[in-house]
């Protein structure tokens, strides 16, 4: 297969673990957290400093998944407990974590060298296949397990109350519940699953930067709200396929632009184009979630 | 029940012009690789292509690039003539240089020349299983970034250039230049690798000539304000790295220090026309230009691994007379008679 589509495909299923966080707190709990952006290389910095030192890979994934979890409790502890705007909660938290990332690695920038990651394919059960196809049914399978743990999550009594939260706090409220909790555990699994995919992503491209977590919540928010529009009329789909789905649709666009010789200047440019289409093309219900976003933003 | 037929519709095109775009995207460069040449643009699509892939849009950097396309044309490698060139830039974002680099891959490019340090590893993670050469250029410490096993040695499939400060020679040029200076402030990015080790090195060497290194992280240019103005009290002069944030804000770092009547001293030349008042450092089209040369033998059948990795090491010394002047330093004949006086 060409090495673009599934270096696209590839990283959207990566970057696709990341939106599902997303989903559930941007489109389910109506929270634009930004906190994502320190989150995921805070996964990426915690695998590669245990790569580094010898661990099992996967054992770093699950390690990122739960410094993941801990930064979200923080963003939301700030907002529910010390009642900071939702926004700034989420600056706050990944901020910090800008000096904490710095801190696990010691540098800005650890190259993992010939350390074993999951994409080590040499001899194993993928041994023989053009690991580009090893990567990509390795970076599906990551994110197919945690698909399926959102999906039964969200039909659990826990999920079904993240869901009300977002709808109708009041009727959370009235059945004898804390809103602030379900908040926190929505925040927590979000940002879990955004540190793991820094962690997948730092091992994907065998690196950390500091500078890795840059424009990650946007990616994310495009990639929603792209799914929701492009997919969200189908009926009975899961929210987890809508954010893998919109994913490998976003880097497919900065790809193709990319590669059909835009200038890389206007990558930006093009990006916030896609966001506006897939905003006016998208439901109203959307509309009124980023408008809400946009009045935060000013209120903040 | 028509809106959301409407709006279904809608969602569906958005979906079918990205696919649409995507496969045309692919055929046209499957097609330019097997069809012959017909038209001047399918000619145009049928050279080699050297692909030039960087982090971010930033002076020293697009100099480099310069350089490195400036050695090309020497050698009879012109753009649109015998090779195409193409360039992109990651816009600073890490998943964007892992797409460029695969871009580049997939479009079988001969040779990918990676500038600064992320670009280039991005690259390599690619070109390694594609068995491209890769030629990198202005990376502080390849070693550490994994593109080099040592010093001169790339990695299999890579070569390229290393930017290495001169720190010992700048530390020697302000003393002969400020002898009173006692404590040297240094300003970095703390996401910057190649301040990181650049730092190290002068807070190493310092003692030799009896200087304290007092430094001051930011990690945006929102802070160096701050940060300058906290560092000016308890320094003698300021002494500016190869750090890119730091550089985009000399203006701010330069009038602050002029205000307190205590030097600045940079690190590239351009520094130095831009009010810096002198530099030992690098020449940052010298080293695209070296980068070039490299990327030239490749061309010609050279293996990446074969050619040393030139550590450029810049000893040219750049002094800004209008600020030497205003600042009350009297410049030593010795060092007026090498150095490339600015006004």
């Amino acid at each position: 297969m060409d090495v673009l589509i599934s270096g696209i495909i590839t990283q959207g299923f990566i970057y696709g673990i990341m939106s599902m966080g997303v989903i559930v707190t941007y489109l389910v709990l109506d929270f634009p957290d930004m906190t994502v952006d320190g989150s995921f290389p805070l996964g990426a910095a915690v695998a590669a400093s245990l790569l580094l030192s010898g661990v099992n890979p996967w054992l770093c994934c699950i390690a990122a998944f739960f410094a993941g979890t801990l930064a979200g409790t923080v963003t939301g502890i700030l907002h529910v407990k010390l009642h900071i705007k939702n926004l700034l909660s989420g600056i706050i938290t990944m901020t910090a974590l800008y000096s904490i990332n710095l801190h696990l690695t010691g540098k800005p920038n650890l190259f993992l060298g010939n350390a074993v990651t999951i994409f080590t394919f040499e001899n194993g059960l993928f041994a023989g296949i053009p690991s580009s196809i090893a990567t990509l049914i390795v970076a599906f399978l990551i994110a197919m397990v945690i698909k399926f743990a959102l999906d039964w999550f969200m039909k659990t009594k826990k999920g079904f109350l993240v869901r009300t939260v977002g709808d109708n706090p009041q009727l959370v409220a009235s059945l004898g519940q804390n809103i602030g909790a379900v908040k926190i555990i929505a925040l927590a699994i979000a940002n879990g699953f955004a540190a793991l995919a820094g962690a997948v992503i730092c091992q994907y491209q065998q690196f950390f930067d500091i500078s890795m977590g840059l424009g990650t919540i946007v990616m994310g928010l495009v990639a929603v709200i792209i799914g929701k529009t492009v997919f969200g009329r189908i009926r009975l789909i899961q929210l987890s396929t809508i954010a893998i789905l919109g994913t490998i649709i976003y880097r497919a666009t900065i790809a193709i632009a990319l590669n059909i010789g835009f200038e890389s200047i206007d990558l930006k440019l093009i990006t916030a184009v896609v966001f506006v289409i897939a905003l006016v093309l998208s439901s109203s219900e959307i509309k009124e979630s980023i408008v809400r976003l946009f009045k935060v933003k000013n209120n903040a | 029940m028509k809106k959301l037929l409407r709006n279904y519709k809608a969602g569906i095109s958005l979906l079918l012009v990205s696919a649409m775009v995507l496969i045309s995207g692919c055929t046209s460069t499957a097609a330019s690789t097997s069809t012959p040449a017909a038209t001047a643009t399918i000619n145009t699509a049928n050279l080699p292509l050297i692909g030039i892939t960087q982090i971010a849009d930033h002076p020293a950097l697009d100099t480099c690039r310069e350089g490195v396309i400036a050695a090309l044309e020497a050698a009879g490698y012109k753009d649109g003539v015998n090779v195409r060139i193409e360039y992109k830039s990651a816009q600073g974002e890490v998943n964007n240089a892992i797409t460029i680099a695969q871009d580049f891959v997939a479009k079988k490019a001969v040779v990918i020349i990676a500038i600064a340090t992320p670009s280039a590893q991005a690259a390599l993670t690619e070109t390694k299983k594609a068995g491209i050469p890769l030629v990198f250029c202005a990376v502080s410490d390849p070693v550490a970034a994994g593109l080099a096993k040592d010093l001169t040695t790339g990695v299999t499939g890579v070569t390229g250039t290393s930017d290495k400060l001169p720190i010992k020679d700048q530390l020697q040029l302000i003393t002969k230049l400020t002898p009173s200076v006692k404590k040297i402030g240094i300003l970095h990015n703390t996401a910057e690798a190649n301040s990181d080790s650049q730092l190290a090195e002068a807070k190493a060497l310092a003692p030799q000539f009896g200087f304290e290194i007092v430094d001051k992280g930011v990690t945006n240019s929102s802070e160096v304000a701050t940060a300058v103005d906290s560092l000016l009290p308890n320094v003698d002069c300021i002494y500016n790295l190869t750090d890119n944030l730091i550089v985009t804000s000399l203006p701010l770092v330069l009038s602050k220090a002029n205000a307190a009547n205590k030097p600045v001293y940079g690190s590239e030349d351009s520094q130095v026309t831009n009010g810096s008042l002198a530099s030992v450092g690098i020449n940052y089209l010298e080293l695209g230009k070296v980068t070039g040369n490299m990327v030239v033998q490749i061309l010609k059948g050279e293996k990446a691994e074969s050619i040393k990795i030139i550590t450029q090491e810049g000893k040219t010394v750049t002094i800004n007379e209008t600020t030497a002047t205003k600042l009350k330093v009297t410049i030593p004949a010795d060092i007026k008679a090498s150095a490339t006086m600015v006004k």
